[in-house]
């Protein structure tokens, strides 16, 4: 097999972007520079996703392996319009103008990168686009539909009902889903039994000795902890983790709450809640094989790095119950548990405390999970699979849609 | 194109109109709206539910042309990576 051009398709892409969709566009795109194809990122100058304001340079620039296309996004995000735009889709019924509304006001909205796709699309031999939610894949997978490929990271949410992404799902040649659940729901929301694709995931590679007294003295952990890692935000359930953990704390419950990740709500003031901020990879690790469970409280997760990443080290996992694919992994590897309430996670982070055997042996079959489920070589194996066929099999004319 | 607004199924179809006019002919009108109230209402209300089935099913149709319509568009794309009959 040749290297191709490939392009991947992301609303945000940058150093300090470390969003779940962001991340995973990002280690894809590099591992398939290293397997021999040339990269191009197609992005937006955003760098955060509520705004989406110019903050990145437009042009092109490099990062690494990967030649990188940052477009403008013709107005930032005012969240007052777009509430307003949301209010037909959370009432069920919308008609066609109401998605084209609510598209461009959730953003981001770059006619530039939308303009690139279809006067570029010859140069590119494959096309990734990176979650379906947005108006890049949404508008973009049209274009160019014979080479397009489409990881969507699906949650189950109103903002992704819409007939528009019914319709680019359809249009898609393979899709990328990172969960049997992810594929469960796109094929619930949008009616469609037959999507072409396989469960892809990413590759988690641990290393093989993380720096846990390290990461404890860095950031001057004694006591034992429950880590959050990620995006501190309502939307990711921190708010439902802070009201069942501090009663437990209070309670004496004998370990700290860490969390590491740029916060985007209050943050509790207690002694037991320890805000690390952004961490990087390498101290991550350390974290995270140090902690005597990790909680990935959100019920929107079309994968879940962190939880796996977690269950890599041989850390636990305690996910709530109504997350399908945080129970999924759960249930099929038998290392984590699922809580129902705050009594429940405080039961399971004093069982994680007090019995070190049944820790053991949660992180044991955690280990295997990963091992057998999520390496570079079977993802990068798929990916390479699907651009070489859409390089074969793609239209010799330009895109007629 | 003019903008096609949904039917909302919880528009109720009025019983009585605006009173317009001079103050004995408002009176008059107020007096036989009254009179036919008994007779009326139930029939707008009859009307409203009636509306209201036809919203819903039109949904239903809209979505089931939607759903046509994406897969017709899916199969034609399938169809012309096929490439000429005999390839």
């Amino acid at each position: 097999m040749t290297g191709h051009r490939v392009a991947v398709v992301v609303a945000r892409f940058g150093a300090g972007i470390t969003g779940g969709a962001e991340l995973h566009a990002r280690q894809v795109g590099e591992r398939l520079a290293g397997r021999g194809h040339q990269v191009t990122v197609l992005t937006t100058c955003a760098e955060d996703y509520v705004t989406w304001a110019n903050v990145l340079p437009a042009g092109e620039s490099r990062d690494g392996p990967l030649r990188v296309l940052r477009f403008p996004v013709r107005a930032e995000r005012d969240l007052n319009r777009w509430e307003a735009s949301m209010q037909p889709i959370l009432r069920g019924r919308w008609t066609p103008d109401d998605e084209a509304t609510m598209l461009r006001e959730q953003g981001p909205d770059s006619p530039a990168l939308l303009d690139h796709l279809r006067d570029h699309a010859d140069d590119h031999d494959a096309f990734i686009f990176f979650t379906l939610l947005y108006a890049p894949t949404v508008e973009g997978v049209p274009l160019v539909w014979d080479r397009a490929l489409l990881v969507p990271t699906l949650h189950d949410e109103p903002a992704a009902r819409l007939d528009a992404q019914a319709r680019a799902i359809r249009l898609v040649r393979r899709v990328m889903w990172n969960s049997p659940e992810e594929r469960e729901l796109a094929e619930r929301t949008y009616d469609v039994q037959d999507l072409r694709g396989e469960v892809t995931g990413v590759g988690i590679e641990p290393p093989a000795s993380p720096p846990v007294a390290a990461a404890r003295t860095r950031f001057g952990l004694e006591r034992p902890y429950l880590l959050y890692a990620g995006r501190i935000d309502a939307d990711k359930g921190c708010g439902e983790l802070f009201d069942a953990f501090l009663p437990w704390a209070e309670a004496g419950g004998g370990a700290d709450l860490v969390l590491a990740g740029r916060a985007w709500m209050e943050l509790p003031d207690h002694p037991a809640v320890r805000h690390l901020g952004f961490v990087e990879p390498a101290d991550l690790w350390g974290l995270v094989a140090g902690a005597a469970a990790t909680a990935v409280p959100s019920r929107h997760e079309s994968l879940s790095m962190i939880a796996l990443e977690s269950l890599a080290v041989g850390t636990p996992i305690l996910v709530p119950e109504g997350s399908p694919v945080l129970e999924g992994h759960v249930r099929r590897s038998g290392a984590g548990i699922v809580y129902r309430d705050a009594a429940d996670l405080g039961a399971a982070l004093t069982r994680m405390l007090a019995d070190q055997p049944a820790r053991d042996a949660l992180g044991a079959a955690g280990r295997r999970y990963v091992a057998e489920r999520y390496t570079w070589e079977r993802v990068m194996s798929i990916y390479d699979d699907a651009i070489e066929a859409v390089a074969r099999r793609r239209r010799a004319a330009a895109p007629r849609l | 194109m003019p903008r096609r607004l949904p039917l909302s199924e919880h528009d109720e179809i009025a019983p009585y109109g605006d009173l317009e006019g001079s103050p004995p002919t408002r009176a008059v009108k107020r007096a036989v709206r009254r009179a036919l109230r008994r007779h009326l209402w139930p029939l707008t209300a009859q009307m409203s539910r009636h509306n209201r089935a036809v919203s819903t099913v039109l949904a239903a149709h809209r979505h089931q042309l939607t759903w046509l319509a994406q897969e017709c568009e899916r199969l034609r794309c399938d169809t012309d990576l096929l490439g000429p009959p005999g390839e």
